[in-house]
């Protein structure tokens, strides 16, 4: 960062952030003339909106997009998040603690306790996700989240690596086979064979909240893992 | 423009501000935090409690731990060398 100030007024500099504002120009321009502010940019769009509650049963309309007419995408999101924990376990290697702290009377307590409440907030999160905002991925952050509390008062903690890999893998493989399923019922790739029930109520939706579960728990895990790799310690030098 | 929203809008701005030009690494990342935050009521009052939801959860929830977990990472790696 030090390097980029002293070097802010030559040449190339200059010359880059003039190609930057060019290109910006150009592209608002072109975006203009093909998608007019403040119209509509896809037709899909609206029937989404309005088809949203009453083809899928989902009480949230986000959900209904997110997990129905766009399922796929949503399994291509979930693929990147594994993709970055695998990158990281790459970078970084597991190895004992980091840091150890000094016993702190507020967080002795609070890391006893928070985990669980956090932990409980996130999986109704999860369960509640086709009826209220948010859903699989912002409640297994947020279990995620309970876990970090842990891991900021983890003494000699012994890790289950095979068992937080082995639920990741689980859950991906669960929402394959759903989707498979629906392929097999409902002639394609996550069509919801289940019945759609009454909308409001925590059994509805069909297969929309079984995949959110298995999205909130591989995303927990998922992030369980790299929290753990950034807090561990490098057992020996990679040179 | 009513005087809430003026006020997630200088927070958000003035907050960002802060963490692009501290030279304090843990004050940068806190300040990163606060805009989070400011983001996350802007989103809300915009009418996207879903988006809300997630920058909350992973903007000023997660992120933030994680990285003050790779500070205390780079500080101790650079302990260890010297």
């Amino acid at each position: 960062m030090l390097e980029g100030m002293k070097n802010k007024y030559n040449l190339s500099g200059i010359l880059a952030s003039v190609v930057v504002v060019l290109f910006g120009v150009l592209l608002l321009k072109t975006l203009n003339t093909h998608m007019p502010f403040g119209k509509d940019k896809m037709q899909v769009a609206a029937q989404y909106v309005e088809l949203g509650g009453s083809s899928t049963g989902a009480q949230n309309m986000v959900t209904s997009v997110v997990l129905s007419f766009r399922a796929l995408d949503t399994l291509g999101e979930v693929t990147v998040l594994f993709a970055s924990a695998m990158a990281v376990a790459l970078l970084l290697a597991p190895g004992a603690v980091l840091w150890r702290r000094k016993e702190n009377f507020v967080l002795k307590v609070a890391a006893k306790w928070m985990p669980y409440l956090v932990g409980l907030i996130g999986a109704y999160i999860v369960s509640q996700g086709h009826l209220t905002p948010g859903g699989g991925f912002q409640g297994g952050v947020i279990i995620a989240t309970g876990v970090m509390i842990m891991l900021l008062l983890a003494g000699n903690r012994k890790r289950n690596e095979l068992f937080l890999h082995s639920l990741e893998a689980l859950m991906g493989l669960s929402f394959i086979t759903v989707g498979i399923i629906g392929l097999i019922k409902g002639g394609s790739f996550l069509y919801n064979f289940l019945p759609n029930g009454k909308v409001g109520s925590l059994f509805s939706a069909g297969i929309l909240p079984l995949l959110y579960i298995f999205i909130g728990i591989k995303v927990a895990s998922e992030f369980v893992s790299i929290l753990d790799r950034f807090t561990s310690k490098v057992e020996k030098d990679a040179d | 423009m009513s005087i809430l929203s003026l006020f997630i809008i200088i927070l958000t701005v003035v907050s960002a501000l802060v963490a692009v030009f501290s030279k304090d690494r843990v004050v940068a990342v806190l300040a990163l935090a606060i805009m989070s935050i400011g983001l996350t009521a802007a989103f809300y009052f915009l009418q996207a409690p879903d988006v809300a939801m997630a920058e909350a959860v992973v903007g000023a929830g997660l992120s933030t731990g994680l990285f003050l977990f790779a500070l205390k990472k780079m500080d101790a790696e650079k302990t260890k060398e010297d």
